[in-house]
Formats: structure tokens, sequence, C-alpha cells
């Protein structure tokens, strides 16, 4: 894989015309959008703006509320996320996802990492140490567990549970990573270092972040979404948005006057 | 020890009296009977006849065990103390103020459940024969021992499932007195007891659950009483007396048994041994007992007095047919008991003018 | 029935006797807001505080808080005292039922001591008693019990937690409520009319046919009686209990934890078998002890179908005896014979020991393993 980004953004999820549905409710309506390879791309919206919505739909984590369904096209390199034949958990293996609060499983660090590889049938004790200990560095959490690797992963701090659950999503080897407001439930100096994580990870990885917090889609992201009432405002380079917003709409949320 | 036994006693007696209380009057003479669960049908159906013709009396009958009827009768926390055993040496010396009055005969007869032999077919069976297939030591049906008092009944090759009452009963204490009267293995190795322990087999409780496990378990032996037999229409083993017969268990066989008894000059005047097996004749079954009532001669002689009497109409009205045959007993043969029993009562309530004049 | 009985009363114990001793301290510690409330300088005065009237006011008032905090003392101090009576109620009615059972054993204590346990003899008629067949017999009943329940129990809730359609969910839960309320003796029916034919009939013949050729421990008479007719239906009295409690705690493993499995790629199959179960060991540890309770001490279902036979079980077609069938059987006659009796009040002892030592040891067990997650959840942050 080549360090740099290639000079013309590479698509890597396009969504033509996609609405969700819960129910009669409709929570996305008609949204056009595309996620580049290796670009980090924010959503930012109101509450109920749709946004997450939209996040989870990227790798079928709606799929569990029993009366969700979606209409229109959402594309993984080409491929129809939704498609019959298509199989969600191979989806989830391809496209990981981080939440809004840490999440990590009732077990050892070491093996809330390694979580994934096992379900897989990574049985070699070795290749796993391997791929736990680079998930960890590329989690920037290596060196505050590399000596208790056996402790519960509920003995960490908030920061580092959440540091624990994005080394945890790296280690199956995701091609895009999903993060529903991870810094939500954080104090300012964990978000910090997840901020700077993202800006480690963008080289090998595609990630779209859903925040609340304007000034961190403006620190962290190439690319930035605006939904409103599950309709996708405007989506833009961030500089862009940020700086000179097409629809008022955009401006108006920025600049506080709602939302 | 004697606290629990008290208040156990005290609150079955208070149960009963409580139920039935609402029934009598306030000045009526109140009669408890509990104990053995066997005489308990027969209890009730005297109770109602007798309180019909004797107003002012007022009867509770309850069904607490043998066991109980017995303690509770020495204590003093019930009047007449129902038990299907009588007084062995042991309880005799513990409970010296109780005196056992046979009030009804009862069997137990041997049921089984063969495949591939009819309920005509008769089966013959002798104690010693019986006793080893309750040890466990004969298995089979077909084994050589079975076949050789059975000559003409083709047996066959079918493990032997011995069924035994788990509780403590009557019925267990008569079969096992049997058994230990026949056969010296049984008598050295378990003897008779109302809840011996049992070296093989396996337990029900009550003689309905025995007749249910002996009909459903091909292979099964068991036994029950003569009202289970006739309630249930078994056919029960001929099993053999003292002078070599093979006798089945029925009123006339058991009634034959009782008299038997009572015509022997050496049985103890106060009931102090069973009636199987010791006794002579050609239509004697080996296996019956009598039912008895205790009763302490240290009740006060009020209550003494209206105690003889309902004892009295048992032993004579009582014994019509109606009562005994109808709950699955042998009405006792009156006119050997006479003597016997009027000796009883009289160590009950000595010097008065009651005694038994006349059968019912 | 032991096990429970004696966790509420330890329960209600304590909570008696916290109730009783906070409100005291409490009250003469901390003043309530009432009372802060009433303290002099704190309420505003009112305009007209000079007149007639509003001195008026404020003295009814502060009567009224006067009468206010000896209400709130009087009643708070009866409430203490009925709590107070009911917990020490339960106190002295468990100390009566080990004093009374102690006293009445002791004759069979002193006579036989500690061999009273590994004795297998139990001859009335010649005075040995030891309660080794029947503590076997016990065991054998629950072991067969619990090994039959658990894993239907487990299975059932799991299938109703993630994989059954929505309206069977609640049937089964409604019926999982009704089994629990059904009275022993009706398993007990059950048990002859449907189990032991079964068993007679096709389980027993087969397990000897196919196991049995390897393995004695799966021969047998084919009675469809035993250990293994009773085991099972104590076993089905077992189950909503155990389903139950494994239910309640399937439900409590955090949705986020179940996503985050997804999220990673497994199947369904995997959450359930890597996060779910997992998750819910401490609630399954806790609902077997409670299953243990009610089987070692069920009495009717099991005198019903074990075939009451004092013998210890070398099979599992065969039958036995268990310390609760025994009392229920024999103890109305027991009682002529004081070294009988004492001896059957010895083995309720045992029984009463037994259950006491299998709660202590499970509860132990579940602080131990439910603390590490209550530390857990308390660490983040």
């Amino acid at each position: 894989m080549e360090p740099e980004s290639p000079a013309f953004p590479v698509p890597k999820i396009e969504v033509k015309n996609f609405s969700a549905f819960y129910g009669k409710t409709q929570a996305l309506h008609n949204v056009d959008f595309t996620i580049y390879e290796r670009k980090i791309t924010a959503m930012i919206g109101p509450s109920g703006c749709g946004k997450s919505t939209f996040l989870r739909s990227l790798n079928r984590m709606n799929d569990f509320f029993l009366d969700f369904r979606v209409e229109g096209s959402a594309t993984l390199d080409g491929e129809e996320i939704y498609g019959p034949a298509v199989n969600p958990v191979l989806i989830r293996q391809r496209v990981g996802m981080v939440f809004q609060k840490p999440n990590p499983f009732q077990k050892s660090i070491f093996e809330n990492v390694a979580y994934g590889l096992r379900i897989q049938g990574v049985k070699s004790r070795s290749v796993l140490s391997d791929i736990v200990e680079k998930s960890l560095k590329a989690a920037a959490l290596w060196d505050e567990v590399k000596d208790r690797l056996n402790g519960s992963a509920f003995s960490l701090s908030g920061g580092q549970q959440q540091r624990l659950c994005i080394a945890r999503a790296l280690a199956v080897e995701p091609e895009v990573i999903l993060l529903d407001e991870p810094a939500s439930a954080l104090d300012p100096i964990s978000t910090a270092r997840i901020e700077e994580l993202m800006q480690d990870l963008k080289d090998r990885y595609t990630i779209a972040i859903v925040t609340h917090n304007m000034q961190q889609a403006a620190r962290v992201s190439d690319r930035t979404a605006f939904f409103l009432d599950g309709t996708l405002v405007e989506v833009n380079d961030t500089t862009k948005i940020f700086t000179n917003p097409e629809d008022p709409r955009t401006e108006d949320y920025i600049t506080g006057r709602f939302g | 020890m004697n606290f629990v036994k008290r208040s156990f006693g005290l609150a079955a007696a208070l149960a009963v009296v409580s139920v039935l209380s609402g029934v009598g009057s306030a000045n009526a003479t109140d009669l408890t009977i509990s104990g053995s669960t066997m005489l308990f049908p027969l209890e009730q159906v005297w109770a109602n006849a007798y309180m019909k013709s004797h107003p002012g009396v007022h009867i509770s009958v309850a069904s607490t065990g043998s066991g109980f009827g017995i303690s509770n009768a020495a204590n003093g926390n019930i009047t007449i103390g129902a038990s299907d055993a009588y007084l062995t040496k042991d309880l005799r010396k513990r409970y010296e103020s109780l005196a056992s009055i046979p009030v009804a005969f009862d069997d137990t007869q041997v049921i089984y459940n063969i495949p591939g032999i009819g309920k005509s077919k008769l089966i013959r069976m002798d104690g010693p024969v019986l006793a080893r297939i309750f040890m466990g030591k004969i298995r089979f049906w077909d084994d050589k021992a079975i076949r050789a008092i059975n000559p003409s009944v083709k047996f066959p090759h079918q493990r032997i499932k011995v069924i035994h009452r788990a509780d403590a009963s009557g019925t267990t204490f008569v079969f096992t007195d049997y058994l230990s009267q026949t056969s010296k293995e049984w008598y050295d190795e378990i003897g008779r007891d109302l809840s011996p322990s049992w070296p093989v087999g396996s337990g029900y409780n009550g003689s309905d659950a025995v007749v249910a496990a002996v009909m459903a378990t091909p292979g099964a032996i068991g036994y029950v009483g003569l009202g289970w037999i006739n309630e249930y229409h078994l056919s029960s083993m001929a099993l053999k007396n003292l002078d070599g017969y093979y006798v089945v268990g029925s009123v006339k066989t058991i009634r034959n048994a009782g008299k038997a008894a009572l015509h022997d000059p050496t049985f103890p005047d106060d009931f102090n041994r069973s009636i199987v097996w010791n006794l002579h004749g050609k239509d004697v079954y080996p296996d019956a007992n009598f039912e008895f009532w205790m009763v302490s001669t240290s009740l006060p002689a009020a209550t003494m007095l209206e105690v003889k009497k309902m004892i009295i109409w048992a032993l004579t009205k009582g014994q019509h047919e109606k009562y005994t045959v109808k709950t699955g007993f042998a009405p006792l043969p009156f006119a050997p008991l006479k003597p016997r029993l009027n000796k009883i009562l009289n160590r009950l309530l000595p010097g008065n003018s009651l005694k038994i004049e006349s059968g019912g | 029935m032991g096990v429970t009985l004696e966790s509420d009363t330890e329960s209600n114990m304590n909570e008696g006797q916290t109730l009783a001793k906070e409100p005291l301290s409490t009250l003469s510690a901390v003043p309530s807001p009432t009372l802060l409330a009433s303290s002099p300088g704190l309420p505003p005065n009112p305009p007209d505080s000079t007149s007639e009237q509003g001195s008026k006011t404020k003295s009814v008032l502060r009567d009224l808080r006067k009468v206010s905090t000896q209400r709130i003392h009087r009643s708070e101090r009866i409430f203490q005292g009925t709590l107070l009576v009911g917990g020490l109620f339960v106190l002295a009615l468990f100390a009566t039922v080990l004093g009374v059972s102690l006293v009445e054993a002791w004759p069979s204590i002193t006579k036989f001591g500690w061999s009273f346990l590994w004795t297998s003899t139990w001859n009335p008629h010649r005075h040995i008693f030891g309660a080794w067949t029947y503590i076997v017999g016990t065991f054998w009943v629950t072991g067969i019990a619990l090994l039959f329940a658990i894993p239907i129990a487990i299975l059932s809730s799991l299938f109703l937690s993630d994989y059954s359609p929505k309206w069977l969910v609640g049937a089964v839960s409604t019926l999982m409520e009704m089994l629990a309320g059904i009275p022993s003796i009706v398993f007990g029916a059950f048990g002859i009319i449907f189990m032991v034919p079964l068993l007679r009939d096709q389980v027993e013949p087969f397990l000897a046919n196919t196991l049995g050729r390897h393995w004695d421990f799966f021969n047998g008479d084919a009675m469809g009686y035993g250990i293994l007719a009773a085991g099972l239906v104590v076993g089905i009295m077992v189950i909503p209990l155990v389903a139950t409690v494994t239910r309640d705690s399937l439900v409590m493993v955090p949705r986020e934890t179940v996503e985050a499995s997804y999220a990673l790629g497994s199947t369904k199959a995997e959450m359930v078998f890597f996060v779910k179960l997992p998750a819910v060991v401490p609630g399954i540890i806790g609902s077997v002890i409670l299953g243990f309770g009610r089987a070692i001490g069920e009495t009717m279902a099991v005198l019903l179908l074990i075939g009451n036979q004092a013998s210890i079980p070398t099979s599992i077609q065969d039958v036995g005896y268990t310390i609760s069938s025994l009392l229920a059987n024999t103890f109305t006659y027991a009682v002529i014979d004081p070294l009988y009796s004492a001896a059957e009040i010895e083995l309720g002892l045992i029984l009463l020991v037994i259950s006491l030592v299998v709660n202590t040891l499970g509860r132990e067990l579940l602080m131990k393993l439910m603390g590490g997650r209550l530390a857990g959840s308390v660490g983040g942050g």
C-alpha cells in the first residue's frame, strides 16, 4: 500500500438516491454522497438529522431493527452493500465501526483485540500476539497496556477503552472505519489523542466520522457533510464548508444560529 | 425429644378436632381415633354409623400412620390409637400402659406381573423361596426353586423386579413376619418391621402405588392387603401354610386363620403375636393379621367408659360385612374371641358391668 | 426450599438491623431539611413582620414544624419497631428450627458421631443408622436434574432472547412462569404416567443396547422408576428457575457490547457464543444455585419416582433413595423409637447444612465474578 494519497480521490463508498426507513418513519431522504478512499469524511448536523442512521447504514448495523429498510443504492468498491446475495457479516468485516460509548468486552485487553481474529478462526498464538501488538500500536495504546495485556479491559480509563475499541476494529484489517461520535464521552485530553490517532490512521484507512462537535469536524476531516432533517444539505471540502458554505442552512448551523 | 413428639401429636389431634368439631354439641363426648392408614376407611364408616346410633358421642378419625397411633395413644393425646402391628417386646416395654384390642382381620397377599402367565393360572409360593426372591437371591422367574413348586407352570426367563412399600406399613409388617417365621435367612438378616431395610427392589408410597407399579412393570412381584386384591380384581399367589397346603387369601381363609389362632391355647391373651404361619388346617391362610386399637389404661374413667362402649359396639355390630368386607377386612369370629376380649376390657376398666355378651 | 429460606432470612435480618440502627444516628447527627428551615434567621422576613398578624403566622408555622418533627420521629420509630419485630421473628424462627432439630437429633449425633455420614447401613431394627446411602441418592437426583435442566434452560433462554419471533417470547415466558408455579405432586404424577413408561419402554432399553454395551453404568432393569426418572422430573421443575434468571441476565447484556461484536464481523451465533454467554455466566451460576436448592429438597415428585430403595446406585437405571423422600416415607413411624427419629432428624440437618454450604459457596463465587464486573463498570471514565 502506498503511503501517499493519490492525486485524484478514489471513491470508496458511493451512495445514490439512498433512503432509509424505520417502519413508516423515513429517516433519510434520497441521499447522494461519496466517501473517498483514505480521506476523513465528517458528518455533522443537529440531533436526529439522520447522520448516525446514515453511518450505520454503511455497514448494515441498522439491520437489527426489525422494521428497518432502505431504498436506492449504496456501494462499497462498486458492490451493492444491500445486494440480495450480500452477507452483512462480510460487509462488517470490511467496514469496521467504533461507537459513541467505549464498549469493550468483559475480557482481557488482549482478548478484546484478538476477538475479531478469533471468530474468523485465527488460532495461532504468535500470529494473534503479533496482530494485537500492531493494532494496539496503531491505536497508540501499546505503551500504556503492554505490561498488562491480560488485565481486564474495564480496568482502563474511558479514553483508553475507546482507543482499545479502535485497536479492536483495526485488528481485523478493515478497509473503512466508521466512527460514531467516538469522543463525545471523553475528556478533552482523551479527545485530542483520538483526533491525533485519526490523522495517523488516515494514511491507511478510509474514515467516516459522525460528530456533534464542529471544531472537531473542522480539525480532523478532509470533507464534511451537513445533514438536516434526514436530508443531505451539503457536502464539500471541509475548508469550503466552514468558510464559504453554499447553502444558507449550513451557514446557519455552523455559525451556531440553530442546533 | 418429648417436646416435638407432643407437639406433633397435639397438632394432629387439634387438626382432627377442629375439622369435625362443628358437628358435635357442646357437652358431647369426644373420642379421637387416629393411626393406621389401613384401618382408616373402616374407622370412618364405623364412626359415622356409631354417631348416628349414639347421639351425644362425637368421634373424630384421622390417618396418621401406625407409629403415631401407638405413641399418641400412649401419651394420651388421642383416645384410641390404630395400629396394623401388635406390640412387640420392645414396644410393650416402652408403652406399658397400652392394651391392644383386635378389631378386624387383614392379610397380606403376594401379587405379580409375569409376562405370558394369565390371571387364571395359580402360582404357588412358599416362605423360603419368597424370602430369597425378596432378598435378591432368586433373580429370574424361571429359577429352579420357583419351578419346583410350580411344575405345571411355564415361566419365562425374566428378571424378577421386587416391589415393596416405601412408607412404614402394617402390610409390610405382616408380610415380613411371614418371611421371618418361614425363612431363617430372612429372620437373621432382615427381620420383621413396618419399615425394614430392604435388600433389593424398589419402594412405593402406599398400597395403590404398589399395585400400580406391579401392574406396570413386567416381571414384578409385590404384596398388598385383601382390600386391594378385591378392589383391583388382582390374582395373588397361593402361599404354603404350616401343614403344607397352598392357600389363596380370601375373607374365608383369613377367618379360618383367626379361628385357628384363637382356638390355640398357647395364643397369648394380650394378642402380642401375629397369626401367620404357625397355624394348622387345610384352608388356613398363613399370612393374616389382626388390626388393633391401642388404648391407654390411664385414660380417665369417664372417657374409658365411652371407649369401652365404642369398642364393644365395634366388635359386635361393627363386624357386619357391610362395614368390614366393604372396606377390605374380614370380620372377627365372635365366639372364640369373647373370653379373651373380656379379659382385655376388664384390664382397661376393672370391675365394671360392660362385657361382650353376644355377636352383632 | 432450605436455600431460599436461608437467603431470605439473612437479607431480612440485615435490612432489619440497618434500618434499626440507621435512623437513630441519622436523626441525631444530621439535621433534616425541616429542622434546617425552622432554624432562626433562615426564613426570609416578610415586610409586615412587625404586624400582629405576621408574628402570629410565624409562631403557628414554628409550632407546626415542631409538631411535624415529633410526628416524623414517632412514625419513624413505629415503622422501625415493626420492621425490627419482623426481622427478629425470622431470626427466632430459624434459631428455633435449628435448635429443636439439634436437640432432637442429639441422641443420634452422640451415638454415631461423624461416622453417621459415611455409614451406608440403615437398619432401624438393629439400631444402626448411617446417612451415606441417602446422601448419595440425594446428590444423584440433584446432579441428574441440574445436568438436564441447565443446558435446556440456557438454550431456551438464548433462543428466546435472540432467535425467537416476538410473539413466541411472550407465550414462552408466560408458560415458564406457569411451569414454575405447578405443585410438585403434579410433576410427580406426570412422571408416573409419562416419564416412567417412556424410560421403561424406550429410553432405558435404548441406553442398555447402545452405551450399555460398553459401560455397565447405562445398563439396568428398565423399570422406569429410579434416579433417572426422579432426576429428569426434578430437572423439569428446575428449568423455569434457571431459564428465568438466565434470561434476565441476558437482557442485561448491553446493546453496545452486542453491536461491538457485530461490528467486528461476527455472525449472530458467534456473538451469542462469545459475547452473550460469557456475560451471563454469573447469572447462570446464581440460577444453578437456586436450582440446586430446589432440587436437593424436592420431596413429593422424587418420592413418587425414585423407587425408594436404600441402595447406592451404580447405574443410571438404578433406583435409590433421597434424604427428603426417606423422611416423608418413614418419619411418622420413626417417632416410636427415639434413636430412629433422632437419626432421621439428623438426616434433615445434613440436608440443611448441604444447602447452606452450597448456597454460601455459590454466593461467594457469584460475588467474585460479579465483583469484577461491577468494579469494571465503575472504573470506566
